[in-house]
């Protein structure tokens, strides 16, 4: 398109503007609020977190001086105020293993479900999943354990999870199982001499039905 | 085109080009497309880039943490790069990638929390034990980095701390595990055994001369010598070019003469008092000169330095001797002050002389003049660096010859050992992992058994052992690696096959008593049957014990066996020391003994607990890992 002279330019460029001009101010708007938003989000998140790191430093101290307490009272409010960022999943984590000591297996699974409930941290879940699994286990609840476990392997955790499948299935007298679950385990243990120590203990300490003798 | 776009430029798609350019700028910056420098990428993890330098210097970093903790064990020689390198990059590859687990994470520490650490840092600290800002930011300079780089490191390792912490300490043991364990490591074995002793063995076959002759070609390599040259070598050394060299009295003499300020064994001391005026700002500094110059009048007119000193000096600690400094040599004190102390005469005071503290005046009590050394004590030194100044040149230009000479005519080192006035060296038989005095260094032995020396027949270039010692060599004579004859090493190969052979039927002899003992036959009677004896042992531990002497071979094979089931024993065979082996018989398991006190249960748990949560963070590091996107671009390490 050509345009004849300056007036018409002048013309075209206002005619422009008049149909297209709300758009672009609505455009330039809509992007400053979703920046100013976005921005403000990550603020008040960075905030939360540091805010919540504060508290989490008591949590911690009460739990490892095993003060009942303290971690109880600081444990919840960090629940309560700060649920969404990851000190929360970590306080209630340090919160169950403190209940499992004192044998208030359900107030621990009670932790650890919210954990998997809550927590946004797939690695998290899968460390809350196992234990809420060993705890199940101390309550008796075999079954509802091994559905925990019983989930496709995911890479590091397997010798973890196999261990306690072990364990599980040598509670219930199935040794064969068992043992083949150790030996799942020991098989996908990296350098760690301890748990490859207790866990050839626990396979030698099963009776299996197979010919004996060449184990050495 | 242009044109098409205005034409076509619809409302909401204006909106949406304008909103999403604003975005891009917002979340980005304009950052990442002024950066656009070309650099090696070594690793991206998810995303973000390793480069090289990064990689180099962080390889730097561990290279001198190791020559740190080794000290004079320290060899560079003994790490692979290439091979520590990748070690150094997984190291890396794992903090970015910690890192991104803390952001994305959103796990923030609280500036609170950075400051404390900080101000809790014994190199920050002053004397009195107090944080310092100077040290902090001296510190920071000395190690290349700047307080906000630092902060931001710091405020990711206490997070990763706060993260390995959580993990770690929240460790789930139930009491059931605590007994569990107890079981375990308390478990009890009752076992019996019997010993073929491997020398009843040993002339109970004859071995042939095939199978000695298989056996010495087969390990061929373990019977011959390795690959050995002699060289001949022309060597130039300074001391040994300079000790020839005679300096003549005179010229020490002279030399004395004119450099005996350089031969000084003790410096010029002198005694000084000052008074100091202090200049705290500008405003003070004329003030403080008037008064300088008061006092300087009032003890030209006869009055006391020292007590002026002690009541005007501001300088408290001389102040109260009287402004005495004590004896100071050049360089102690402030440049200006020094000048001055250095000028004056004894006795005389001198005008006001401004240092960076204020205005000063200096009288000079004492002079100790500087102690030079005699003529018959400096004359070795003398001599020495007589001989080594003539030396050099010549031997920079024998180090030319050499070169040169050696190069052209590569056939001989006859000829630039002629020229030089040489003798021609002989060195004795050594390998490729060296010999001794020169021949022990690295440099001279790759030279030696390079494919140019040793193939080749040349001449060598020149090996540098040192900036002063420097060598040419070729080779004399090459031993290639050769089998020492059959005769020489058959009854060696002898010894080794008898202990084979005999070991293979022992360990027959020990499987077919499994299978008899399997088959139901008493162990009395078997082991009767190898003129052995049957021994039972009892209840073993996993410890030796008080009564439970049992060897440790035994003891580990007796636990490493599964458990058996009443009445069925379980069998196995175990290579003793010394080549004899053990039938051995298991027969019943008993769990250890359980104690639920709390001091047990806290030991157990704690344990347990620590075990358990190292392993959950390992995991949970590995669970990250494989979760990322990680490509490595780094040449593989050499085998």
């Amino acid at each position: 398109m050509t345009y004849q002279n300056e007036e018409e330019q002048v013309q075209a460029l206002k005619d422009w503007v008049k149909e297209n001009g709300r758009a672009v101010i609505a455009g330039l708007v809509i992007g400053v609020a979703l920046i100013g938003g976005y921005r403000y989000w990550n603020n008040w998140q960075k905030t939360q977190s540091e805010q919540a790191s504060l508290l989490y430093v008591q949590v911690m101290t009460a739990v490892v001086s095993n003060d009942q307490k303290q971690a109880a009272t600081v444990g919840q409010q960090m629940i309560e105020n700060y649920s969404g960022t990851p000190y929360a999943a970590l306080s209630a984590m340090l919160l169950a293993g403190l209940a499992t000591q004192q044998q208030d297996y359900p107030a621990a699974v009670a932790r650890l479900q919210w954990v998997l409930d809550n927590s946004s941290d797939e690695g998290f879940q899968h460390v809350a999943r196992l234990r809420l699994a060993r705890v199940l286990v101390a309550e008796g609840k075999l079954d509802e354990a091994l559905a925990l476990l019983n989930k496709p392997e995911v890479a590091g955790f397997a010798s973890l999870n196999f261990e306690l499948r072990g364990d599980v299935l040598a509670q219930q007298n199935k040794a064969e199982a068992a043992a083949t679950a150790y030996r799942k385990a020991l098989a996908d243990l990296k350098m760690d001499a301890q748990r490859r120590k207790l866990l050839e203990m626990k396979l030698n300490s099963l009776v299996v039905k197979t010919t004996a003798g060449d184990a050495a | 085109m242009l044109q098409q776009i205005r034409d076509r430029a619809q409302g909401i798609i204006v909106w949406t080009i304008v909103g999403l350019i604003i975005i891009t700028f917002a979340l980005f910056g304009l950052s990442s497309y002024l950066s656009g420098t070309s650099k090696t990428i070594v690793a991206t993890v998810n995303g973000v880039e390793i480069s090289e330098t990064q990689l180099t210097s962080e390889y730097q970093n561990t290279l001198q943490r190791l020559q740190q903790a080794l000290g004079k064990n320290y060899d560079p020689t003994l790490f692979n790069e290439q091979a520590m390198k990748a070690r150094v990059l997984d190291g890396l590859i794992q903090r970015e990638l910690l890192n991104q687990e803390l952001e994305d994470g959103k796990f923030y520490v609280a500036p609170q929390q950075v400051l404390d650490t900080i101000e809790n840092i014994p190199a920050f600290k002053d004397e009195t034990g107090k944080f310092s800002p100077e040290n902090y930011s001296r510190v920071l300079s000395l190690q290349g980095m700047n307080n906000v780089i630092f902060e931001r490191q710091l405020a990711h390792d206490i997070a990763d701390e706060h993260l390995r912490n959580g993990l770690e300490r929240s460790a789930v043991v139930t009491n059931q595990q605590i007994k569990r364990y107890q079981q375990l490591m308390g478990e009890r074995r009752k076992v019996g055994y019997f010993t073929l002793p491997l020398n009843a063995y040993l002339d109970k076959f004859s071995l042939s001369d095939e199978e000695i002759q298989n056996y010495y070609e087969q390990h061929a390599n373990e019977y011959s010598t390795p690959e050995q040259v002699s060289v001949d070598y022309v060597e130039l050394d300074l001391a040994n070019m300079a000790s020839r060299i005679d300096i003549t009295d005179e010229e020490i003499s002279n030399y004395y003469l004119q450099h005996q300020k350089n031969y000084v064994s003790e410096p010029e001391q002198r005694k000084v008092r000052h008074i100091l005026i202090q200049v705290n700002d500008g405003a003070d500094d004329s003030a403080a000169r008037a008064k300088a110059e008061q006092l300087a009048n009032q003890i030209k007119n006869g009055a006391s330095f020292a007590a002026l000193a002690k009541k005007n000096s501001d300088d408290m600690t001389s102040a109260q001797q009287g402004g005495d400094l004590g004896l100071i040599t050049r360089g102690m004190m402030d440049k200006a002050f020094d000048q001055a102390a250095f000028s004056l005469n004894r006795g005389e005071l001198s005008q006001p002389v401004r240092s960076r503290f204020g205005y000063h005046l200096i009288l000079v009590d004492e002079i100790l003049p500087a102690k030079v050394k005699s003529l018959a004590e400096a004359k070795p030194e003398i001599r020495k660096e007589l001989q080594t100044q003539q030396a050099e040149q010549q031997f920079y230009e024998d180090v030319d010859k050499l070169n040169n000479i050696s190069y052209e005519i590569p056939d001989s080192l006859t000829p630039v050992a002629d020229e030089l006035g040489l003798q021609v060296k002989h060195s004795p038989l050594f390998g490729r992992s060296g010999g001794s005095g020169l021949f022990a260094n690295p440099r001279v032995t790759s030279m030696a058994f390079s494919d140019e020396v040793l193939q080749e027949q040349r001449n060598s270039e020149l090996v540098e052992i040192s900036d002063t010692h420097m060598l040419v060599l070729r080779v004399r004579e090459h031993k290639p690696a050769a089998r020492r004859p059959l005769a020489e090493v058959k009854e060696g190969i002898i010894a080794v096959l008898k202990q084979k052979k005999a070991e293979q039927i022992a360990m027959q002899d020990a499987e077919q008593a499994v299978t008899q003992l399997k088959a139901g036959q008493t162990p009395a009677s078997i082991a009767a049957s190898y003129q052995q004896q049957w021994h039972e042992s009892g209840f073993i531990s996993r410890q030796p014990g008080d009564g439970d002497k049992l060897d440790n071979r035994l003891r580990n094979a007796a636990f490493r066996i599964p458990s058996p089931a009443p009445d069925q024993p379980a069998y196995t065979t175990v290579v003793m020391p010394g080549g004899d082996i053990a039938v051995l018989a298991l027969y019943a398991v008993e769990p250890g003994k359980v104690a639920m006190t709390p001091d047990v249960l806290a030991s157990v748990r704690q344990k347990q607990s620590a075990s358990e949560g190292q392993a959950t963070y390992a995991a949970f590091i590995t669970y990250l890992e494989s979760a990322a996107d990680i490509t490595r671009n780094l040449k593989p390490a050499e085998q």
